[in-house]
C-alpha cells in the first residue's frame, strides 16, 4: 500500500526503522499490502475521524481508529463496501462449506449459560435452548468481516479431539489463551451460499487487507495473485503446503446447523520470536505465489 | 535461526503496571484497542480484560486499579455528550458496552456497587444509547446489574432488591422495553441470590408477568420457557407446583387467568388442577408474626429488641411474593410495620425512620404505585430529619396522586413544621380550587391565616369548613379560639415533636429526590424569572445528563437534540410539544405506544382534530387502554374538557378553552414517566 501523505509516511517510516519487532511487524504489513483500494487508501489517509500526525504512534491510532470506526461496527464494513472496491476474491463455488472458530466466552455470560450447559443442549440437540442461546448471540453480534477458512483445509485437524487446539495454532488466533482456566469456543460451519443468501452488498466475501482488522503482527498480508489470503500460523511454517487459506465473510446470522462444534482450547498459545515466523512465513508466500520478488 | 517456543501464560502482563500508574487512561487505551497488549491486542476489550486479570486474586493491585479506572472513565463519558456522526456514535456505545462487559467478567465489585447504588443516573444515561441490538447500552447495563447482584451490594443493602426490578422488565418486553429484554429480565431474576441459594424459581413469575401483559402465542410462550425449563430441570410435580404458586394468587385470579394457564401447552407438565383445599400452593408468612411486631411496636419495645424481627419479617414477605408475584400481602403488613415503627416513638428514632423508609421503598419496588408507601417513605424521611427529601417526596406523590386529599394536607403540614408557610398556603389554596380538599384543608388553611394575622381570612375558613362538617371538633375548637382573639397553633404537635427531638438534621450529598426538589421549585419561575432559567442552566451545565433538568430545558427551548443524539424519550416529547412539531409527535407514538394518550392529547392541544376526538373517546373509557396509569392521571385534569362537551362544544374547540390547563396536566404526567425510577432507587 503505498501511503502518499507526507505525515503518514513520516510515521510508516519510522514504524520500519523500530527496534521492537512486533512495531516493524505492523508497519511492514502496511508496506506490503496490495489489496487496499486507492479509494480506501485515500479515505484511510485523508478523512478527518482522527487525529493525523507524523509519528508511528499516531498512524497505528488512525489504523486502530479506522478499524474501530468502519470496520468493527454495527453499519456496513468498508470491507464489503461496493463504493470502497472491496478486494474481492472472484469467482467461487457456492456449495464450499466455510468454517470459523469463534469464542463463546461472552456469549454463554450474556445468555447466562455455562460451557458443559450449552456442550449439553448441543450434545443432546436441545433445540429450543440452542435457538434461544444463538438467537440471543445474532443480535450481539455486529456487522464487523469475519475471518474464516474453508472447510477443505482444515478437515484433517477438526477431526482429532483437540481440534480446537490445533485451530487455534493453525489459524494464528494468538489471542485464544488459556491464562484464566480454558477458552470455550464454537466451530461455525456455513456454506458460500448462505454468506451471499444474507449479503447487502456485491462483494460479500473478501481477501483480506491490512485495514480490515487492528494492527496485528500475527497477519501477514498476501500477494493479490493467491487469491485469498494466508494465515500465519503461531508456530514456524513448515512450507507453502502447511499454509492455510484466509478469507472475510459478511455476518451470517447463525442458525442451529451451524453451530457444528463446541469444545475448548485448554493448551496455552504457543509463542514464537515474531521476525521468526514471518521470515518463514514470507518465504512460503513467495513460493506459493510465484513472487520471490514479494516482500523484499 | 531461532524458533524457540516462550511460555508467557503464567507471567503477569507488563501493561498491568501501567493500569496502577494511570487506571483511566489504561481503561480509555484498552477501550480503544491502543493499549500494548500483545499477543492480546486483536481481541475486543472484554476478552482481552478477562484473559489478563481474570486470574489475579481480588486485592491484586492491578485489578484494585482496574475497578477505580473503569468507574472513572464510565463517569468521563456520562459527563461528555454523544457524537452526532453515526461511525463515532457506534462506536461510543460500543466501547461503553463493553465498559459494562468488563465489569461483569470480572465482578469488580466498586465499579458494579457505584453503577447499581446510582441508578437513576446511569439509567437514564443508558436509555440514551441504543442504536440497534449490537449497539445497545442500556440492555448492557442491565446485563451488568444482573450478573453484579451478589457483588454489588453494601453490608446493609438487600442483595435481592432487584427482584420487583427484574419482574417488570419481564412484564415491559414487548412494550417499554424491547421484546429481547425478557431474556435480561428472566437472566436478572435467574441470578438473583436467594434462587441461586435457596433453589427459588422467581423466573416463574417473570414469565408470568410477561404473558399476562404482552400475552404472547402458545408457540412464542414455550420459545421463552423451554430453554429456562432446560437450564433449570425440576420434575414436573415439581414445576406444576411453582407454577400452581405463582398463577394461584390474588393477581392472577383477579384477571381470570386459571393455572396451569400459559404452561397447559407443556406436554410434560402433569394434566392435574388444583382444587380448593388442597395446599399445594405457597402460603403467605402467619399473620401472627406480623401482629405480634406490631403490638410490641405500640407497647413500646425497643427498636433494638426488635430488629432481628423486623429482619425476618421482610425476608418472609419479600420471599413469599419473589416467588409468586402476590404483593398484597406485602404492601399491607410493610405499611403498617413502617407506621408503627413512627408514630410515637421515643428511642432509636433514626433507626426506625430509616428502617420505615426501607419498608416503604421495598414496597415501591413490587408497587410503585402503592398511595400508602409513598405517604410513609415521605413520612420517615421528616422522621429521620430529611426535611428536604421529605418535602421533594410529598410533591412527587402530589403529581401522581393529584385527587388525594392526605397527600396534600399531610405536605401542607410538614412544609408549615419547616417553616415554609407560604408554600403551605399556596398548596391549600390550589388544592381547595382544585376541589381537591376536606375540612383538614381549611383547617389547616385556617391555621396559615391566623398566622399572618388575617383573622378574616381564618374565620372564612373555619366556616368554609364547618360547611363541610358542621360537627368537626378541630374547627369548633379553632371558631373558639378566633372567637377570643386567640391564635391558632400553627404547627401540628405530631411535627412539632420530631422538630422539636434532639437530633440533628442530617447532612449529606443531595440524593435523587432532593436535587428533583430543588427543580421541582424552580419549574413554576421557569417561564418568567430569567434567574431560575439561569440556575438551571447551571444544573445541567454541571451534570448535562441529568434527566429532569434536560425534560425542563427542553420545556423552555434552552435545549436541543440533534439529529443523531439519542435523547431521552421525555425530553424529546417536551421538545416536539415546545415547538409544535405534530409530525415528531406521531413519530414518538411508534416509539413509545404505551404513552400513545399523553401524545394524543399533545397533538389535541396544538388542534389536530382528529387527536381531540379520539382522546376525548379514551379518557371517557373505563380502564381498558394500554397506557391505564397514565390515562387514570390524566382523567381528572380532562373533566372539565368533557363537561364541555358534553354541552356542545366539539372536542377540539374544548381542549382549546382548556389548552393551558391541559399543557399543565401533560408536563405532570411527563415528568411522572420520565424518572420512573426515581423514587424505586
Amino acid at each position: 500500500m503505498d501511503i502518499l501523505s507526507l505525515d503518514l509516511q513520516s510515521g510508516l517510516d519510522q514504524g520500519l526503522a523500530s527496534n521492537n519487532a512486533s512495531t516493524k511487524a505492523e508497519a511492514t504489513n502496511l508496506v506490503l499490502e496490495q489489496g487496499v483500494s486507492d479509494i480506501r487508501r485515500n479515505f484511510f489517509e485523508t478523512e478527518d475521524f482522527s487525529e493525523h500526525g507524523k509519528t508511528w504512534t499516531m498512524l497505528s491510532k488512525r489504523h486502530a481508529d479506522y478499524v474501530r470506526l468502519y470496520i468493527k461496527t454495527s453499519q456496513e464494513p468498508h470491507t464489503f463496501d461496493d463504493t470502497m472496491y472491496p478486494n474481492s476474491i472472484g469467482k467461487i463455488d457456492t456449495v464450499q462449506n466455510i468454517v470459523r472458530l469463534e469464542s463463546l466466552l461472552r456469549p454463554l455470560e450474556s445468555y447466562g449459560c455455562s460451557y458443559d450447559e450449552l456442550k449439553t443442549a448441543h450434545d443432546s440437540d436441545d433445540i429450543d435452548l440452542l435457538d434461544d442461546f444463538l438467537s440471543l448471540w445474532n443480535e450481539d453480534r455486529d456487522m464487523r468481516p469475519a475471518f474464516a477458512t474453508f472447510l477443505n483445509a482444515v478437515s484433517e485437524d477438526v477431526c482429532h479431539d483437540d481440534w480446537p487446539d490445533r485451530l487455534r495454532d493453525r489459524l494464528g488466533l494468538a489471542h485464544y489463551s488459556v491464562a484464566n482456566g480454558p477458552e470455550p469456543v464454537a466451530l461455525m460451519r456455513y456454506s458460500v451460499s448462505e454468506v451471499q443468501a444474507e449479503a447487502t452488498s456485491g462483494n460479500p466475501l473478501t481477501m483480506p487487507t491490512v485495514l480490515d482488522s487492528d494492527p496485528w503482527p500475527h497477519y501477514f498480508p498476501a500477494p493479490r495473485s493467491l487469491q485469498y489470503g494466508r494465515a500465519m500460523a503461531l508456530t514456524p511454517c513448515e512450507g507453502d503446503e502447511t499454509l492455510v487459506v484466509e478469507f472475510l465473510n459478511a455476518k451470517v446470522t447463525y442458525r442451529r446447523e451451524n453451530l457444528w462444534k463446541i469444545g475448548q482450547i485448554v493448551t496455552p498459545a504457543p509463542i514464537h520470536e515474531i521476525t521468526d515466523l514471518r521470515a518463514l512465513h514470507l518465504l512460503a508466500l513467495q513460493i506459493a505465489s510465484g513472487d520471490d520478488k514479494f516482500g523484499t | 535461526m531461532t524458533t524457540t517456543a516462550i511460555d508467557h501464560s503464567r507471567e503477569k502482563h507488563p501493561w498491568l503496571d501501567a493500569v496502577k500508574v494511570a487506571p483511566v487512561d489504561a481503561v480509555n487505551d484498552l477501550l480503544q484497542g491502543y493499549a500494548p497488549v500483545f499477543p492480546y491486542t486483536r481481541a475486543d476489550a472484554p476478552d482481552a480484560a478477562h484473559v489478563l486479570f481474570g486470574s489475579l486474586p481480588h486485592d491484586d493491585p492491578s485489578l484494585l486499579a482496574l475497578d477505580r479506572g473503569i468507574i472513572d472513565w464510565l463517569d468521563d463519558q456520562r459527563r461528555e455528550p454523544l457524537p452526532s456522526d453515526p461511525p463515532h456514535l457506534q462506536d461510543r456505545i460500543r466501547q461503553v458496552s463493553e465498559a459494562f462487559e468488563i465489569i461483569a467478567l470480572l465482578n469488580l465489585p466498586t465499579s458494579a456497587a457505584k453503577l447499581r447504588n446510582e441508578y437513576i443516573r446511569w439509567a437514564s444515561w443508558t436509555e440514551r444509547m441504543v442504536l440497534a441490538p449490537s449497539r445497545d447500552a442500556q440492555a448492557a447495563y442491565l446485563r451488568m446489574l444482573a450478573n453484579t447482584q451478589r457483588i454489588a451490594t453494601s453490608d446493609k443493602a438487600d442483595t435481592d432488591s432487584l427482584g420487583p426490578f427484574w419482574i417488570r422488565i419481564c412484564r415491559d418486553a414487548g412494550s417499554k422495553y424491547p421484546a429481547r429484554y425478557l431474556q435480561i429480565g428472566l437472566l436478572g431474576l435467574r441470578r438473583l441470590p436467594s434462587a441461586v441459594d435457596n433453589g427459588d424459581t422467581p423466573w416463574i413469575a417473570g414469565l408470568a408477568a410477561w404473558a399476562k401483559e404482552q400475552e404472547p402465542s402458545d408457540k412464542a410462550f414455550l420459545r421463552a420457557w423451554r430453554p429456562i425449563k432446560s437450564l433449570h430441570p425440576m420434575t414436573p410435580s415439581q414445576t406444576a407446583k411453582r407454577v400452581y404458586n405463582v398463577l394461584s394468587q390474588r393477581e392472577y385470579a383477579d384477571a381470570d387467568i386459571t393455572p396451569p394457564a400459559w404452561w397447559s401447552n407443556d406436554p410434560d407438565l402433569p394434566n392435574t388442577q388444583t382444587g380448593k383445599g388442597q395446599r399445594n400452593v405457597m402460603e403467605p408468612p402467619p399473620p401472627h408474626y406480623r401482629q405480634t411486631l406490631l403490638d410490641d411496636l405500640r407497647n413500646g419495645a425497643r427498636f433494638a429488641d426488635l430488629e432481628d424481627r423486623l429482619n425476618a419479617m421482610t425476608n418472609m414477605y419479600k420471599r413469599f411474593t419473589d416467588v409468586t408475584g402476590d404483593t398484597y400481602h406485602l404492601k399491607r403488613s410493610f405499611s403498617n410495620v413502617g407506621n408503627a415503627l413512627l408514630k410515637g416513638a421515643t428511642e432509636a428514632r433514626q433507626e426506625r425512620a430509616e428502617f420505615a423508609q426501607y419498608l416503604a421503598r421495598q414496597t415501591l419496588r413490587y408497587n410503585p404505585w402503592h398511595e400508602y408507601a409513598w405517604s410513609l417513605w415521605r413520612d420517615a424521611l421528616f422522621y429521620a430529619r430529611s426535611f428536604e427529601a421529605s418535602i421533594a417526596l410529598g410533591w412527587e406523590a402530589i403529581l401522581r396522586f393529584p385527587n388525594d386529599v392526605t397527600m396534600r394536607t399531610e405536605l401542607a403540614e410538614i412544609l408549615i413544621a419547616c417553616k415554609r408557610t407560604d408554600d403551605a398556603l399556596n398548596l391549600m389554596e390550589a388544592s381547595i380550587e382544585a376541589d381537591v380538599s376536606n375540612v383538614v384543608s381549611f383547617s389547616i388553611l385556617s391555621r396559615l391565616h391566623s398566622h399572618t394575622g388575617d383573622a378574616v381570612a381564618a374565620r372564612d375558613a373555619v366556616d368554609c369548613g364547618l360547611d363541610i362538617d358542621p360537627h368537626d371538633f378541630g374547627l369548633l375548637n379553632a371558631l373558639d379560639a378566633l372567637n377570643n382573639n386567640r391564635p391558632l397553633v400553627l404547627v401540628s404537635t405530631a411535627r412539632q415533636r420530631v422538630i422539636d427531638s434532639m437530633d440533628e438534621p442530617s447532612h449529606r450529598q443531595p440524593s435523587e429526590i432532593e436535587r428533583s426538589g430543588t427543580l421541582r421549585g424552580l419549574r413554576n419561575r421557569l417561564a418568567k424569572d430569567q434567574a431560575a432559567l439561569n440556575e438551571l442552566k447551571s444544573i445541567l451545565d454541571n451534570d448535562p445528563t441529568f434527566a429532569y433538568a434536560q425534560l425542563l430545558a427542553a420545556r423552555h427551548g434552552i435545549w436541543e437534540s440533534t439529529e443523531n443524539q439519542l435523547p431521552l424519550f421525555a425530553a424529546a416529547f417536551e421538545e416536539a410539544l415546545a415547538s409544535e412539531d405534530l409530525i415528531r409527535l406521531e413519530a414518538l407514538t411508534q416509539q413509545q405506544p404505551r404513552l400513545a394518550s399523553l401524545i394524543l392529547l399533545a397533538r389535541a392541544i396544538l388542534g389536530d382534530e382528529t387527536a381531540a376526538t379520539e382522546v376525548t373517546n379514551r379518557l371517557r373509557r373505563p380502564d381498558g387502554s394500554e397506557d391505564a396509569r397514565m390515562t387514570r392521571t390524566l382523567r381528572h385534569r380532562f373533566e372539565p374538557v368533557l363537561t364541555l362537551v358534553d354541552n356542545g362544544l366539539s372536542a377540539v374547540e374544548a381542549i382549546g378553552k382548556r389548552s393551558q390547563s391541559l399543557r399543565v396536566a401533560i408536563y405532570d404526567t411527563n415528568e411522572i414517566l420520565a424518572v420512573p425510577e426515581l423514587m424505586r432507587a
